[in-house]
């Protein structure tokens, strides 16, 4: 009995930290390269949700097919925002800030008001459950495991074998200095937004489908890409895989043993431990 | 001519305008403003929405058949609806707007336990009559320091009641029961009377599992319950998207065994939530529109609500309630004012719901005799289909 839990358990915290993983990428990405605390990452991960629920539901495409124009337009929503929204206020914090959350107003309100607050559900990308020695894990939650695995690998190959990665590279850490090497610094703002929020239509998409879809859905998962960024250490797209496992195993382990809103706060001050031990993060350069 | 006289003429015009128009004037009914505390945005939108277009429908169907009629003066009802938005503060910012700027001594509305609390921290002092939709089972939600409240349906205490009834009806073989609640501060007081009734039917509680309020995922608490080996699982409270997620996660870690709800909620959102295979020996606190067995009132919120809104929900019957009894005590005690209505409803045994008759009860279960109880509706989720069930009576001492 105590094994099967066990055993659950592992599953449980692999597939909660692959939700999270997925969830902080995009956001993970727009900090270390453009430096913007995109505030507005969980409502672009809610529209991606969205626009996948239209298409595959109400005009009945292929979820896959759905999944990947939710990608695609969402990562054009990415270049308008870069343009309109970002490019304007990028060395200003508090004016990036004070526009991000004016963006999670315009996206959720927009949303509440043409498609409604009922909640919804995106039908299953892979129906299903794995059952094998007492665990089960939903298709859909596998899905996402694989899918969250690939592109954040994907995501650090980009930046470390291609050139444009080698660009976003060099434009984290000193923009001025990469703009003087002739590296059009724009233009790979506008191609990191588009990808980061490209990633958060993916997640957006597959939470649809595992937990459900509302136009606030994103409020608690962007407390959760916070955290797991600030734990992987600003700058560090790898590390985003080590915050996202431990802040994973926390959820999903100490409901086991603490309950209800305990779980939160215990959660919590072992991050608020580890940040004393390391102040820049488990990953994070000094500064 | 003469500016005096341009004066004297424009004088005289004004006049015998205002003369002319005072018979129509005082023809005219006078409007009784009542407020509406919902969470049109944020946390609770999901279902308050729906809420608040009943609500609005209930303010039509008054007017439309003639208004309240208070001392031969007839008074059409204005509802004044204010966003919560899912928080504290933002209750406590609608029940101020409603009382100091509106001026409302009347407030409808509020569901979720933290929003009432908060918006009583200004309406009670104010003593603003609160028809409150909900009521989780905390004496700090409801009881006798908040006189100016009156719970106008059955909520999870009597929706428990009922669901454990049915669930030795239709389950007789289960032994135990495993209770999931939120950790939304009624843990210690639902516990208590969750165990009290179970016990007293013969159940053994196998665990009671507590959900942080910002739970994402339900898999870490559905497996702890799981291994405590329940035979039925029971949901005190939570809005489709938790219920649903919940359920969906029960059935793919293999649970086959009965699982209820006890509070008020949308089946048909629960199963678009849960997947239709998911949804099968569920059952909850909740209409079906389109039985056959639906009250002749709720057949004709379904009809105004179509008409309106394009479809029914059971939050637009739950959302008409509140304003449709209001009716009968404001009828009843011939005022609008807030402590006379109080003192004529608290007096009164019996009242209408949409639902069916209510008797006034709670005395015993809250400390205060301010709760209507109503037939509980049940209705369950088979095979991937919402299938009506039954009334159930059931009376809060």
């Amino acid at each position: 009995m105590i094994s099967d839990v066990a055993a659950q358990t592992v599953v449980n915290v692999l597939m909660l930290s692959s939700i999270y993983i997925l969830v902080a990428l995009g956001f993970a990405l727009l900090l270390t390269v453009l430096g913007i605390l995109n505030f507005a990452h969980a409502a672009i991960y809610m529209v991606g949700g969205y626009i996948c629920y239209q298409l595959a539901v109400v005009v009945g495409i292929n979820q896959w097919a759905s999944l990947l124009i939710s990608m695609i337009a969402v990562g054009l929503l990415g270049l308008f925002l870069e343009r309109v929204f970002f490019r304007p206020f990028l060395k200003d914090m508090n004016r990036i800030v004070v526009v991000t959350l004016a963006l999670i107003i315009i996206l959720q309100a927009t949303i509440n008001v043409t498609v409604g607050s009922y909640i919804r559900r995106i039908p299953s990308f892979v129906p299903g459950v794995l059952r094998f020695s007492g665990v089960s894990v939903s298709g859909d939650r596998l899905a996402t495991f694989v899918i969250g695995g690939v592109l954040l690998l994907a995501v650090i190959l980009f930046i470390r074998k291609t050139k444009t990665g080698l660009q976003m590279l060099a434009i984290s850490q000193d923009s001025d200095g990469a703009a003087l090497q002739g590296i059009k610094t724009h233009r790979i703002f506008a191609v990191t937004t588009a990808i980061g929020c490209a990633l958060a239509a993916v997640a957006g998409s597959l939470m649809g489908a595992i937990l459900s879809l509302s136009p606030f859905m994103g409020d608690i998962m962007l407390v959760k890409a916070i955290e797991i960024v600030i734990l992987a250490g600003i700058g560090s797209i790898g590390g985003v895989l080590i915050g996202g496992l431990i802040l994973g195993a926390l959820d999903a382990t100490l409901p086991l043993f603490i309950s209800g809103s305990a779980t939160d706060l215990t959660g919590l001050c072992i991050i608020i431990i580890l940040l004393l031990i390391r102040p820049q993060g488990l990953f994070g350069r000094e500064v | 001519m003469k500016p005096r006289g341009i004066f004297a003429i424009v004088v005289c015009l004004f006049g015998a305008l205002a003369l002319l128009t005072q018979p129509c004037l005082a023809g005219e009914p006078k409007t009784l403003k009542v407020g509406g505390l919902f969470c049109l945005t944020g946390f609770g939108s999901s279902a308050e929405t729906y809420i608040a277009q009943g609500a609005k429908l209930s303010e039509e169907w008054i007017n439309e058949k003639g208004g309240l009629t208070i001392k031969g003066e007839k008074y059409k009802v204005e509802l004044v609806m204010e966003d919560m938005k899912g928080t504290a503060d933002g209750a406590v910012a609608a029940a101020t707007k409603l009382v100091y700027d509106h001026k409302v001594k009347i407030v409808i509305g509020t569901v979720v336990p933290f929003m009432v609390q908060a918006a009583g921290s200004v309406l009670e002092p104010a003593k603003v009559l609160r028809l409150v939709l909900y009521n989780c089972g905390m004496p700090s939600e409801y009881g006798p320091q908040t006189p100016y409240m009156f719970l106008t349906y059955d909520s999870t205490i009597e929706g428990m009641r009922a669901a454990l009834d049915y669930l030795k009806e239709a389950y007789p073989k289960v032994k135990n029961v495993a209770y999931i609640i939120p950790d939304d501060g009624s843990v210690p007081y639902l516990d208590k009377l969750f165990r009290e009734k179970a016990t007293s039917m013969g159940y053994e509680v196998a665990t009671v599992g507590k959900w942080a309020m910002t739970t994402q995922d339900f898999s870490p608490i559905i497996t702890k319950v799981l291994a405590s080996k329940p035979e039925a699982i029971a949901f005190a409270n939570g809005w489709p998207q938790a219920t649903g997620s919940m359920l969906k996660i029960i059935r793919d870690m293999g649970f086959k065994g009965p699982v209820f709800g006890c509070n008020y909620d949308d089946a048909y959102q629960i199963m678009e939530i849960a997947g239709k295979e998911a949804s099968t020996d569920f059952f909850i606190h909740q209409i079906d529109l389109d039985s056959p067995d639906m009250t002749p009132m709720i057949k004709e919120i379904k009809k105004r609500a179509e008409a309106k809104y394009g479809k029914a929900y059971g939050m637009h019957i739950w959302g008409f309630n509140p304003l449709y009894e209001l009716k009968q005590v404001i009828e009843a005690a011939q005022s609008t004012d807030s402590t006379v209505l109080k003192d004529t409803w608290g007096k009164m045994k019996t009242i209408d719901t949409v639902y069916g008759p209510g008797r006034m009860g709670g005395l015993k279960t809250y400390g205060i005799n301010h709760t209507v109880c109503a037939p509980c509706p049940i209705v369950a989720l088979m095979a991937g289909k919402v299938k009506w069930v039954k009334w159930v009576d059931v009376y809060s001492p």
